[in-house]
């Protein structure tokens, strides 16, 4: 006879507190390329720890060791400069919980605790990561959690391959259950925003521009954004994708009049754009995560839908909320547009009273020698193209005040945000309104997917100067290096300066058999974008709007109760806490009739016997049960009576008899 | 082609004048009879055991011979021995009793379980043997037993694997009212007897034998017996439950009371009509119910219609 | 879970009407109950966490995630019925023991597939928990609960859980089966009145004299068969052929009457009943019992103890 001891607090045998530790590592493993390095010191020391528990130890870690973890992980916190209050220092804690929790691991409650933990933590991964990649191992976690409350569970009985059998048997089972409420659960908008959200680093064009920061996105093979036209597509020259507009120079930092810091300021409203009769071309794109607000558009985007955007009046679009996750849009751009006067003209002919002084007064005498302000861009450009400028990768740093002019007259090495940021400046010397474009200019058409990729290695800066009434488009890298306009960056230092290109970058395009295989794996990303990660359950929910109209919350809410209702009723029906009604095939229906209205039959009568019964305690029916009798049996034991049409309405005829009074 | 519901009709109005009362106890008899199958009257004395089987014997125009069992009885009396005929100077086998149409075996258990499985195996087997010798019995061949149930000095009750031998156990009991004022009032008694006329002739016998096996069964009747068996055996009721031999034997009891009815397909009625006489000895209770109670107990439980 | 004593009391009636006992007891739809655990309610609680991280970031995956999490807990309910369903339980034996001595019930666990369904728990207070692994083949389980008073030990109605395999839902029966245990009186020592009807009477009244090896009794005259090794030599010189007699001396049957002992409480009765069946079985003495209602012929061994113990436990119990 033993206790009874509640099941949360049995103590785990050892085959169990080893799944717990390796389910453990599988958990923290891909979290080690998102968090602090040290956060795998104190894997380690909870490693050795678990290595005595297993080995003979069993008894709960002391609470000096606890303390000294926990001393140990927060210091860590701080030392690996993680900021308080925002997300990733909130994981890096939370990991750190996860892995101290398993000091003390011993008693069931303790194994489940971890098995939970383990399943949120796989969602906080996929916050991280959400490439296809990410999922399976998502999935392999969640496998892996699954096996260890199993683990837990089974106890005693547990064997591996029992356990991965059942937890795999679970996770398929759940399958349908999970694709139902995948799709039709509303998408509901963020109940609260998140302060500081900042996972990995921000990507793509900042709203604040310095020479160098544009070339160290030149660096990065990753992807941008994807671009898959509706109809035609624009011809190569043209694909100049407009991000950010900066139009504020403080002499050395180009920044955008709408920026992160002052959402609160922007306004709603259209684009202030007409188009011209210019082609017209509708794409849709697909925005990998910035952490930023800025949507991209071919030059120049005369609509946009999407959800939760802003327009902005210089020519751009922005999200509400920093874009964390994968983001689709549908727009629409022409070559060209008819400006309405633009009224704050004024603010792209501000200058900062000093620095570059050199170059105003080369600005300045230049302005005097030509004619308009049109020849004054053309000279600049023409200066450019004459004089010994080189477009690299690896400019100098220009530190002083004078950047400008130290890159202009000495040594005239530079990345297309310098040669950007010189002619905005010289155009705005000589009077004429101009700003930045940040963006990016190409791409790789991928011919499986028929989409256009852009990387961030694209990335690249050009100016707008106002003349004639509209602005247009100036791009000085055409002048300095023309080919980089036809060919995207890689392609073209390759030909031209191959030394300039990262060494990752080189040695993958000295594989060309793999570009297939990279143009395949593009387009399994771009479909998972599109189908999965930029699902909205309206387009599940289409159908039904389709046929009862617009889907308001509380129909939303309607819905899900009812979705849950179904899943509830499922769920007691076949835990046997509901019976359905069977429906009995006849004659046992019919036989079923008379049963409810004149008394059920015992178990062990024979229709016939139950009739007769009925026939003796009402005698007024006697014929009419008789009658019955007769055709239930038939119908119910002759093999050669079959239940045709005629038998049937005969059947009720003879049934509805024996009801009537 | 013989009708076979006015062969019945036929049958228990002639049997009627000599056995009244007992159409149902005739009426189960001439289903063992059709199905192949041997009965064991179980009574007291006296009421007409061997009334009946005279009169079957005579309906059906079979060869009627009797036994009386006695505890001196030996095997050689029943099945016949090797007798020393001096004119040919060799044995010749001298055929027994057994070697009959319809043998009425009266009081069975007082015979040594020598002479009774004698005769058992006689009845299992269609044949017997002497000396080395096979000697096929009769077709058809018919056993009535008769037993005599109060505990009495001197028996040899049937052993359970025996009683499984016997198609069908019935019994007469005391016969009603007006049979027994009739009884006592007529005169002429066993006179009658002579005077039945057969109503079928071996042959025809013989062929309705074989209509029995082409009776259709459905599927419901045949689950509703499976679940009567099934519960037989695994209620908790029975020690010892319904064998497979005598679920066959209820299923084709259940053809032939089906045919005596005049249908081509059984139903749960004609299942539950034999059932009591089919599996009353084949199964035991797990004290000292009575079977009877308990066969009444089975047919109350079991759901004639599936869940 | 304990409820109000009403409330407990009619929960009690509706469990017995629901789930009536048996000698074999097959687990199906309408005896088996099953809600999630406080785990597998946790379960839940987590998926919402999970969905509000969903919301909140707008993660597409972890909407997938959450919902995958409910239907788990949805899946884990035919996972863990899968256990309990179809299982058959057997009564076997029950055991005899001493009052006050634990009573052991053997039952079978049975079930038509072959199916592994894991640890099963079969809980009550009496004996804590029991664990049984099931794996498809018969198993046999023992239960062993302590008794309190001589006579029916009926196996009280118990409780058959299964969590397995991820402990998310509890699928459980109450199972009570037709199984008792007997429990005989504890032995009391207590001396025997004389009963009337005995024959009084002197030692060699009182025992079986019979032929036996132990005792010289005395010389009696040769029969064809005696042993040579019994001739008794210094006769045999007289020319006498005599051999030597040997007996044993054997108590006569006693006989433990229940009328024995008048004038005292049934119960008390039984246990001097018992006492004294004891000693006669320490000196291998044959013992007859006489009960009302009930009488055991004497005989001795371990299986007529046993059958007499059977019968004071049974005694006045309705059987």
């Amino acid at each position: 006879m033993t206790q009874y001891v509640p099941i949360m607090r049995r103590v785990m045998p050892l085959s169990v507190l080893w799944v717990l530790l390796l389910v453990q590592g599988i958990m923290v493993l891909p979290f080690l390329f998102y968090m602090p390095l040290w956060l795998g010191a104190v894997f380690a020391l909870v490693l050795i720890w678990r290595w005595r528990v297993t080995h003979g130890e069993m008894r709960q870690a002391p609470r000096s060791l606890i303390i000294l973890s926990i001393m140990v992980g927060i210091g860590g916190l701080l030392l690996s400069g993680l900021r308080a209050y925002n997300l990733d220092s909130a994981v890096a804690l939370c990991v750190l919980g996860y892995l101290l929790k398993s000091l003390e691991v011993m008693r069931r409650r303790d194994g489940i605790f971890q098995a939970y933990l383990g399943y949120f933590l796989t969602g906080i991964f996929l916050l991280y990561n959400y490439t296809p990649v990410g999922a399976l191992i998502a999935i392999i976690m969640v496998l892996a959690n699954t096996l260890a409350l199993h683990a837990v569970t089974a106890d005693q009985t547990f064997r591996w391959k029992r356990g991965t059998k059942l937890s795999l048997a679970l996770m398929v089972a759940a399958l349908p259950i999970m694709i139902a409420g995948f799709l039709f659960f509303p998408r509901l908008p963020p109940l609260w925003s998140i302060p500081n959200d900042e996972r990995g680093a921000q990507t793509g064009m900042s709203d604040q521009v310095d020479p160098g920061s544009i070339a160290s996105l030149a660096q990065s093979t990753a992807p941008a954004f994807r671009v898959q036209f509706d109809g035609d597509t624009p011809p190569r020259q043209q694909w100049y994708w407009r991000g950010t507009t900066l139009g504020e120079f403080d002499g050395r930092v180009w920044r955008a009049q709408f920026r992160d810091r002052n959402r609160f300021q922007w306004p709603r409203g259209q684009l202030p754009l007409a188009v011209s009769d210019a082609d017209q071309f509708d794409y849709s794109v697909v925005l990998e995560a910035t952490q930023q607000h800025w949507l991209y558009f071919l030059d120049w985007p005369t609509q946009i839908r999407g959800q939760d955007v802003y327009v902005l009046p210089d020519g751009r679009a922005a999200r509400r909320n920093s874009l964390s996750q994968t983001y689709r849009y549908e727009a629409q751009s022409a070559t060209s547009v008819n400006w309405q006067s633009e009224a704050g003209l004024q603010r792209y002919q501000r200058l900062p009273g000093q620095g570059n002084e050199a170059l105003r007064q080369w600005g300045l005498e230049l302005r005097q020698d030509v004619g308009s302000d049109a020849q004054y861009i053309a000279a600049i450009l023409e200066h450019i193209r004459s004089e010994p400028f080189r477009y690299t990768l690896q400019p100098p740093l220009y530190p002083s005040a004078d950047s400008l002019s130290d890159f202009w007259f000495d040594s005239r090495l530079g990345f297309c945000s310098h040669y950007a940021s010189a002619v905005a400046y010289l155009a705005r010397v000589a009077g004429i309104p101009s700003r930045l474009v940040g963006g990016y200019l190409g791409g790789t058409y991928n011919q499986s997917g028929d989409f256009i990729q852009v990387r961030q290695m694209e990335a690249h800066a050009w100016v707008e100067v106002w003349l004639n009434d509209r602005w247009q488009r100036v791009d000085p890298t055409a002048a300095v290096a023309p080919g980089r306009i036809d060919l995207n960056l890689d392609d073209w230092l390759s030909e031209d300066n191959p030394s300039d290109l990262p060494f990752g970058v080189r040695f993958g395009r000295n594989f060309g058999m793999l570009d297939g295989l990279g143009f395949w794996w593009d387009s399994v990303q771009y479909q998972w974008q599109v189908t999965i990660l930029n699902y909205q359950q309206s387009n599940a929910l289409g159908l039904l709007e389709a046929r009862f109209g617009r889907i308001n919350p509380w129909h939303a809410a309607a819905f899900m109760a009812a979705f849950l209702a179904v899943l509830g009723l499922l769920m007691a029906w076949f835990t046997g806490l509901l019976y359905l009604p069977r429906r009995s095939p006849e004659p046992w229906a019919s036989l079923g009739r008379v049963e409810r209205r004149y008394g059920a039959r015992h178990p062990g009568e024979t229709a016939r016997d139950y009739l007769a019964r009925l026939a003796y305690d009402y005698p007024g029916q006697r014929e009419a049960l008789a009658r019955l009798a007769q055709l239930i049996d038939t119908l119910a034991y002759d093999p050669q009576a079959t239940l045709d049409a005629s038998r049937r309405r005969d059947l009720k005829q003879r049934v509805e008899a024996c009801l009537a009074q | 082609m013989t009708d076979i519901a006015t062969v019945t009709q036929q049958l228990l109005a002639q049997a009627g004048k000599v056995v009244s009362g007992k159409d149902e106890v005739v009426r189960l008899a001439w289903v063992a009879i059709l199905s192949d199958g041997h009965v064991l009257l179980e009574d007291l004395p006296g009421v007409g055991k061997t009334s009946l089987a005279q009169t079957l014997g005579r309906l059906l125009s079979l060869d009627y011979q009797r036994v009386q069992f006695t505890s001196d009885l030996l095997p050689a009396d029943v099945i016949g021995a090797q007798v020393y005929r001096r004119d040919q100077e060799a044995f010749q086998f001298h055929p027994g009793p057994v070697f009959t149409q319809l043998l009425l075996a009266d009081e069975l258990n007082r015979a040594t379980p020598k002479a009774q499985s004698a005769l058992l195996e006689a009845m299992e087997e269609g044949q017997v043997s002497s000396d080395g010798v096979t000697h096929a019995l009769p077709v058809p061949f018919h056993v009535i037993a008769t037993q005599n149930p109060q505990s009495q000095a001197g028996t040899y009750p049937l052993p359970e694997s025996q009683l499984d031998r016997f198609f069908m156990r019935l019994s007469l009991g005391y016969p009603d009212l007006d049979s027994e004022k009739a009884l006592l009032s007529g005169t002429r008694g066993r006179a009658l007897l002579t005077e039945l006329k057969p109503v079928l002739t071996a042959d025809e016998l013989q062929s309705l034998k074989a209509d029995v096996g082409t009776v259709k069964v459905s599927d419901a009747v045949l689950s509703y017996v499976m679940r009567l068996v099934h519960s037989s055996r695994e209620s908790g009721l029975c020690r010892l439950g319904l064998s497979p031999r005598g679920a066959l034997a209820l299923m084709t009891a259940a053809r032939a009371m089906a045919l005596v009815e005049g249908r081509r397909y059984v139903m749960p009625d004609d299942v539950q009509r034999v059932f009591p006489a089919v599996a009353g000895h084949r199964i035991q209770g797990q004290r000292e119910h009575d079977t009877t109670i308990l066969v009444k107990q089975l047919l109350d439980e079991v759901d004639v219609i599936a869940a | 879970m304990r409820w109000p004593a009403p409330l407990q009391r009619r929960l009690d009636a509706w469990v017995s009407r629901r789930l009536p006992p048996g000698r074999q007891v097959t687990l199906n739809q309408s005896r088996i109950f099953i809600v999630p655990t406080r785990q597998g309610l946790l379960m839940l609680g987590l998926a919402m966490v999970v969905l509000l991280v969903a919301i909140n970031f707008e993660s597409s995956l972890n909407y997938a995630l959450g919902f995958w999490l409910i239907a788990m807990l949805w899946a884990a309910v035919h996972l863990t019925y899968r256990n309990l369903s179809g299982l058959v339980v057997q009564a076997e034996t029950a055991g005899l023991v001493e009052a006050g001595e634990n009573a052991t019930y053997s039952l079978m666990l049975s079930s038509p597939r072959t199916r592994y369904r894991g640890p099963l728990e079969l809980r009550h207070e009496d004996w804590g928990q029991v664990v049984v692994e099931m794996d498809g083949r018969d198993t046999q389980i023992t239960l062993s609960r302590p008794t309190q008073r001589r006579g029916r030990q009926s196996l009280p109605r118990f409780r058959l859980e299964s969590r397995y395999p991820f402990g998310l839902v509890v699928a459980w029966s109450y199972i009570k089966m037709d199984l008792d245990a007997w429990a005989y009186p504890e032995p009391i020592e207590q001396a025997l009145q004389p009963v009337g009807t005995e024959p009084e009477g002197d030692i060699s009244n009182d025992h079986f004299v019979q032929t036996g090896t132990e005792d010289f009794h005395s010389l009696r005259e040769y029969q064809a068969g005696d042993s040579v090794h019994r001739m008794h030599w210094p006769s045999f010189s007289r020319d006498e052929l005599v051999v030597k007699h040997f007996v044993d001396y054997q108590a006569a049957d006693q006989w433990l009457d229940w009328d024995a002992l008048p004038g005292v409480a049934s119960e008390l009765r039984l246990s001097a009943l018992a006492w004294h069946m004891l000693r006669c079985q320490q000196q291998d003495r044959p013992f007859g019992l006489r009960l009302p209602g009930q009488e055991i012929i004497p005989d001795k061994g371990p299986q007529h103890l046993e059958r007499c113990r059977r019968a004071l436990a049974e005694y006045g119990e309705v059987i």
